[in-house]
C-alpha cells in the first residue's frame, strides 16, 4: 500500500510556509489516487447496492408514496453514513506517522473520498424515487440533502474518533451506534420538536431543516477536529 | 503447551471435551456480553425515552406494554449489531491465525454465541419492558387487562435479533451485512402500518390502538421463537450439515409457517371511513364490548353517576378528583342535579355512540386534553347548549368557559370544515372576545359568588355579554364579534 510519496529532491519534511502549502495541495492530490485504491471500499459499495436495491424494490412498479421515498431516503442516509465511516480505518495507522502529509489531510481525503461517493449514490437513489413518483410532487432534494449530509458527516465523525482509540476494521462501526442511537433520540421528541417531519413541505419542515443546516458545523466540527495528530 | 500437544490431548479425549469448551465459550461470551456498554446504554436510552414519552398519561395495560415493546426494538436492533460484532469477533485482531492452533473449532464459538447472545440480550430486555411496567404500575390507578405475551414478546424478539446477528456474522463475511439486515428490519417494522395483516409475518407488529380488537399475540410469540430456532439452525449450519441444525430448521420451519399464517390470518382492524357513520359502521368484533347491554359499569358518587369500561372503573376516582368534583364546587347546588352521567367512550368507534342521551364523555385516555374536553363537555349539559351552534356574544358562554377554567386552560375551539361548513371541535363556537373576558373571571377574586347570585340571569341562553358585564364586575374591553348563521338558542 504506497501510502508515503516518494521524497522529491525539494520535498520538506513539515511544511509550513505560504509555498508549503500549496506543495502541500500537491501533494494531497498525488496522494488522492494511491488513497483511493487503499481504502476499503466493500462496506460502502455493500451499502450501495443495499440502498440502491431498496429504492427499487420497495413498490416497485407502482407510484410511490412521498412518506414511503422520505423513510426511504433518511435510511439510505444513515446507511451509506455509516458505510462511509469504514473509509478511515487506516490499517497502517501506526506506520505512517512520519509521513510527509500530516493525519488531517490524509484523513481529510479519505473523509473527502469516501463521503464524495456516499452523496453521488444518495443522489443515484433520489433521482431513481422521483422518477418513481407523481409528477410535480414537493420532493425536494435540497433539504434533504442536508438532513442526509448531517447524518453523514456524523457517521464519520463517529468512525474518525473510533480509529483514534482502536485498531481494526470494528471501529467503522462506532459511526452506526452512534447514529442508531441518535435517530432513536430524535425520532421520539416531543411534539413541538419535530426533526424529522413525516411529510415534504408541511407542518415542521422548514424549521426542521433550519435547525438541520444550523446543525451541521457541529458534526463537521467533531471531524475535523478528530483528524488531529494522534500523541 | 503447543499446538501440536493440545491436538494430541484433544485425540485422547474426542467426546467429553467439545462441550465443555462449548460451555466455558458461553460463559465467556455471557460474560463480555452481560458488561457491554452498548447494550446497557441503549437498554438505558430505551427506558428513559418510553418513560418519557407516556408520563403525562394514566397507565393503561392494554396498549403500554406493545408501545414499549415497540421502543425496545432499539434494543433489539443493538443486541444484534453486538452480537454480529461478537460472531464475526474470530476473523478479526489477527485472530484466525491464533485460533487455527487450538484443537476446538469454529462451531464451538457459534454454538456458546447462540446461547449466551440471545439469553444476555433477551434477559436485558425483560429487565427494560420489566422496570418499565413497574414505573407504570407506580404512576397512579392502572387501566386495562395486562396480556403477559406482549412484554414476552419483546424478550423473544431481542433474543431472535441476538441469533440472526450470530447467524450473519457467520454466513455474510463483511461487518457491514449486520447494520444492513438491522437497516432493512427497522424499515420493514417502521412501515408496517402499510402491510395490513402482513405485519404479523414481521417480528413486532407496532400498530395498534387500546380500542381495537384482540391481537392474535399467542400465535405470534410462538412465531418469534420458531424464528429465532430457525436462525440458530442457519447459524450452525455454516460448520457443515449435522443433525441437530437440520432438526432446528425443519422444525421451526414446520412451527413457523403455520403460526404465522395464524398470527396474518387476523383480520386487520376495519377503521371507520369519511362520511355518516352508525353503530352498523363498528368493527363486529368489538361492537360488543363497547356498545352492548354490558358494556359499562356504573357507579354513583357524591350525587354523580360514572360509567367506565369495566378495566377502566379504576379512573372513575380520576374523573371524580380531577373534573366532575372541581365543576360540581362551582355550580350552585341546586343545579348541580343538571351535571349528566360521566359515560366512558371509546375514541375509535365513538361514531357508535347515541349523541342524543346527555353525557359527559372521557375516552380512553386521560391527559390534560381529555380532561379539559370532559369538563367542556359538562359544561355545555349544565348550561344547556344545544351542540353545533355559535355561542358568540351570549353571557353563558362566559360561565361555560369560567368553568371549564376550573380544571384547565380556556381556549378558542379548534375548527374543522365538514361539508363547506365550519365547525368548531365540542360543538359550540366562541370567539377571542369570550376567552378574554373568561380569562379576566378567572382571575377576579369573587366571581363564584358573583356568579351564584345572578346564575339564573346569567346562565339564560338571551343574556348578552354587555349586560353581563357588570354583574360580574367587568368593563368592556374585547371587541365583540357577530355570531354565525346558527346562534345557539
Amino acid at each position: 500500500m504506497p501510502l508515503t510519496l516518494r521524497a522529491g529532491p525539494e520535498a520538506p519534511a513539515v511544511p509550513t510556509s505560504r509555498r508549503g502549502s500549496g506543495r502541500r495541495a500537491r501533494a494531497a492530490l498525488a496522494l488522492a489516487g494511491p488513497l483511493a485504491r487503499a481504502i476499503e471500499w466493500a462496506p460502502l459499495a455493500a451499502a450501495s447496492v443495499f440502498t440502491l436495491g431498496l429504492v427499487w424494490l420497495v413498490e416497485a412498479g407502482q407510484v410511490l408514496h412521498p412518506s414511503v421515498a422520505l423513510d426511504l431516503m433518511r435510511i439510505g442516509g444513515t446507511l451509506l453514513g455509516g458505510a462511509a465511516a469504514f473509509a478511515l480505518v487506516d490499517a497502517m495507522a501506526a506506520d505512517v506517522d512520519a509521513a510527509a502529509l500530516p493525519r488531517w489531510v490524509r484523513q481529510g481525503l479519505r473523509c473527502l473520498l469516501a463521503g464524495g461517493a456516499a452523496v453521488v449514490v444518495w443522489c443515484a437513489a433520489f433521482a431513481s424515487l422521483v422518477a418513481r413518483m407523481r409528477p410535480g410532487q414537493l420532493f425536494p432534494v435540497g433539504d434533504l440533502l442536508v438532513e442526509a449530509v448531517v447524518c453523514l458527516a456524523i457517521g464519520l465523525a463517529a468512525g474518525a474518533t473510533a480509529v483514534r482509540f482502536t485498531t481494526g476494521r470494528q471501529a467503522a462501526l462506532a459511526a452506526v451506534v452512534v447514529q442508531l442511537a441518535l435517530v432513536l433520540g430524535t425520532m421520539l421528541l416531543p411534539e413541538g420538536l419535530q426533526l424529522w417531519p413525516p411529510t415534504c413541505g408541511y407542518g415542521a419542515w422548514d424549521e426542521a431543516h433550519r435547525f438541520w443546516l444550523l446543525a451541521l458545523p457541529v458534526p463537521v466540527a467533531w471531524l475535523v477536529a478528530s483528524g488531529r495528530d494522534v500523541r | 503447551m503447543s499446538g501440536l500437544a493440545v491436538r494430541a490431548a484433544a485425540r485422547t479425549r474426542p467426546v467429553a471435551a467439545p462441550w465443555r469448551v462449548s460451555r466455558e465459550l458461553f460463559l465467556l461470551e455471557a460474560r463480555r456480553l452481560a458488561g457491554n456498554p452498548l447494550l446497557w446504554g441503549m437498554a438505558v436510552l430505551v427506558l428513559a425515552l418510553q418513560t418519557y414519552l407516556s408520563w403525562d398519561q394514566q397507565p393503561d395495560m392494554g396498549i403500554d406494554p406493545i408501545a414499549a415493546t415497540g421502543t425496545a426494538m432499539c434494543l433489539a436492533g443493538m443486541t444484534l449489531l453486538v452480537a454480529n460484532l461478537a460472531a464475526s469477533r474470530d476473523r478479526r485482531h489477527r485472530m484466525p491465525e491464533s485460533l487455527a492452533g487450538l484443537p476446538s473449532g469454529a462451531e464451538h464459538r457459534t454454538r456458546a454465541l447462540l446461547l449466551a447472545t440471545p439469553l444476555v440480550g433477551g434477559l436485558v430486555a425483560g429487565l427494560v419492558l420489566a422496570l418499565y411496567l413497574a414505573i407504570r404500575y407506580l404512576s397512579g390507578p392502572v387501566a386495562g387487562g395486562l396480556d403477559p405475551l406482549e412484554p414476552l414478546t419483546a424478550v423473544a424478539a431481542t433474543a431472535f435479533a441476538a441469533v440472526l446477528g450470530v447467524a450473519v456474522g457467520r454466513w455474510l463475511p463483511w461487518l457491514i451485512a449486520g447494520p444492513l439486515v438491522m437497516a432493512t428490519l427497522g424499515f420493514l417494522i417502521f412501515q408496517n402500518s402499510v402491510n395490513g395483516s402482513m405485519g404479523w409475518w414481521l417480528p413486532v407488529m407496532q400498530r395498534h390502538a387500546v380500542d381495537w380488537p384482540a391481537r392474535p399475540s399467542g400465535p405470534h410469540l410462538v412465531y418469534v421463537l420458531a424464528l429465532t430456532a430457525l436462525a440458530a439452525g442457519a447459524a450452525l449450519l455454516k460448520h457443515g450439515r449435522g443433525r441437530l441444525p437440520l432438526l432446528a430448521v425443519v422444525a421451526s420451519v414446520a412451527v413457523a409457517v403455520p403460526t404465522g399464517a395464524t398470527a396474518a390470518a387476523v383480520e386487520p382492524v376495519d377503521l371507520p371511513r369519511v362520511g355518516e357513520l352508525d353503530l352498523d359502521d363498528v368493527d363486529p368484533r368489538v361492537r360488543e364490548r363497547f356498545f352492548g347491554p354490558r358494556a359499562h359499569r356504573c357507579e354513583r358518587r357524591a350525587g354523580i353517576v360514572y360509567c367506565a369500561y369495566p378495566e377502566y372503573v379504576s379512573w372513575i376516582p380520576l374523573w371524580e378528583k380531577d373534573v366532575a368534583g372541581p365543576l360540581a364546587g362551582a355550580i350552585p347546588p341546586e343545579h348541580r342535579a343538571l351535571i349528566p352521567p360521566i359515560r366512558q367512550l371509546t375514541p375509535t368507534w365513538s361514531h357508535g355512540e347515541d349523541w342524543k342521551v346527555p353525557a359527559a364523555r372521557p375516552p380512553m385516555t386521560w391527559k390534560q386534553a381529555d380532561r379539559e374536553r370532559t369538563a367542556q363537555q359538562i359544561a355545555y349539559e349544565v348550561l344547556r347548549f344545544r351542540r353545533q351552534c355559535d355561542a358568540r356574544g351570549q353571557a353563558r358562554t362566559l360561565v361555560a368557559l369560567w368553568l371549564v377554567g376550573q380544571v384547565g386552560k380556556v381556549a378558542e375551539p379548534d375548527r374543522i370544515t365538514w361539508r363547506g361548513q365550519v365547525m368548531a371541535m365540542g360543538g359550540v363556537d366562541y370567539g377571542a372576545a369570550e376567552v378574554g373576558y373568561a380569562g379576566r373571571l378567572l382571575a377576579a377574586p369573587g366571581t363564584r359568588e358573583r356568579l351564584w347570585a345572578h346564575w339564573d340571569t346569567l346562565t339564560g341562553p338571551s343574556t348578552t355579554i354587555g349586560q353581563a358585564l357588570p354583574l360580574l364586575g367587568l368593563r368592556q374591553e374585547f371587541p365583540l364579534s357577530r355570531p354565525g348563521v346558527t346562534p345557539c338558542r
